[in-house]
């Protein structure tokens, strides 16, 4: 059995001195996901990293919403494709010798 | 570092706070780990932009900077020591100051000095305009195939501090993990840099690897290929005794469920081992040997 770490997300959202209006925007754009326990809403520490990232792009690069979704999307296919081209180096490697 | 920080920005010495913030935008934009994952190039650059920023922005550090270059982190002590000298050359009493000499003219507390840099950066009221976050760190870890299959502690060295960690069973050539916090410290109480440590996972002798599963050669001779029997085959786990099925062709291949490579961060998972078979023929024989080998040719169909 495993046991869940989660955080508030207003606690997070506190600690951090991030607008909560921001996490709730992404989480409607499916960027973020929040976990619903009673009716309060937690992250997970996997979500905060991914809150973390997306929080640089929004307010140290000054990109916008919409751009953040486009970049999530992209970079959603830059990982898959690294994926595939590192299995398909490695069955390359089988032939190489 | 010794770059020059305009240039890494691309601006130039006259450039105001404003073009330099627009400046590292662009290229942040551009080099960010965050838009760039396991890219090492774009990293090292972001690296040396975000430096660039951090002391360009601030005032006090870019002063500093125009005047002792790579040296500006010693302003300070040179400073001092400069001060020091001129006092022992005019005699008692000849330092007098107690504030920075101000923009327009006069002197300003250090305190007044503070609450004009703040207004300079708080214009936008927001959690992150005044707060720099700290750079992020590469480290490589180099490990054996065998080492990359179980879970265990590693001991690195990043930027002199020793940092254990977690390395988990099943991690592959050239993945990254990134630790949090472990990076370059953070300016104006901005958060700390994140380490990101890729693994090097060197090739083995006798497996090779395709994600969780494992690729081996056997030599078997002659007569275990054409009548079967017991193979001593390695695993990572050590020998497992398995059978060669009677007619087993030169190049065909065989799989061992679940003895190849731990599946990455799921427990008790285990990928295939793929055995591929090489059959040995014989090069000498005896006279009886081949005595026999004629007798099964004649026996045997000529394709």
């Amino acid at each position: 059995m495993s046991t869940e770490e989660l955080i508030p997300m207003e606690l997070y959202c506190r600690h951090e001195e991030l607008d909560i209006t921001f996490v709730r925007a992404l989480t409607e754009r499916g960027l973020i996901e929040v976990v619903i326990r009673e009716e309060r809403s937690y992250l997970s520490p996997e979500q905060i990293t991914r809150l973390e990232s997306l929080a640089r792009m929004h307010f140290d690069l000054d990109i916008n919403l919409e751009g953040i979704e486009a970049i999530s999307h992209l970079l959603e296919r830059v990982d898959r494709m690294q994926e595939a081209m590192r299995a398909m180096e490695q069955r390359l490697r089988l032939y190489e010798e | 570092m010794a770059t020059d920080y305009y240039k890494a920005l691309g601006v130039d010495r006259t450039a105001t706070t404003d073009a330099i913030k627009a400046a590292y935008r662009k290229l942040a934009r551009k080099y960010h780990p965050d838009l760039n994952p396991n890219d090492d190039a774009a990293k090292r650059k972001f690296q040396e932009i975000n430096e660039a920023n951090e002391v360009l922005s601030d005032p006090e550090s870019r002063k500093k900077y125009d005047k002792y270059g790579e040296h500006w982190k010693h302003a300070d002590q040179i400073e001092a020591q400069e001060k020091e000298r001129a006092k022992q050359g005019a005699g008692a009493g000849g330092f007098a100051g107690q504030g920075f000499e101000g923009f327009g003219g006069g002197t300003m507390s250090e305190e007044e000095m503070n609450d004009l840099f703040g207004s300079m950066f708080g214009g936008r009221g927001g959690r992150r305009q005044a707060r720099f976050r700290g750079p992020d760190y590469q480290a490589e870890s180099h490990l054996a195939l065998i080492d990359a299959a179980t879970t265990h502690k590693q001991t690195l060295n990043v930027n002199g501090q020793k940092l254990r960690i977690t390395v988990p069973a099943g991690v592959e050539d050239g993945q990254t993990i990134r630790i949090p916090g472990q990076g370059g410290p953070g300016a104006n109480g901005g958060p700390n840099g994140d380490l990101y440590i890729t693994f090097r996972v060197k090739e083995h002798p006798k497996f090779k690897r395709t994600g969780a599963d494992l690729h081996t050669t056997a030599e078997i001779d002659l007569s275990t290929a054409v009548l079967g029997g017991d193979l001593l085959l390695d695993t990572l786990d050590g020998q497992v005794k398995m059978k060669v099925a009677p007619g087993t062709q030169n190049g065909s291949r065989a799989k061992l469920k679940g003895k190849g490579f731990p599946v990455y961060k799921q427990e008790g998972r285990h990928g295939d081992l793929y055995v591929t078979y090489q059959v040995k023929l014989p090069t000498t024989l005896t006279s009886e040997q081949r005595a026999l080998f004629e007798q099964l040719a004649q026996t045997s169909p000529r394709p």
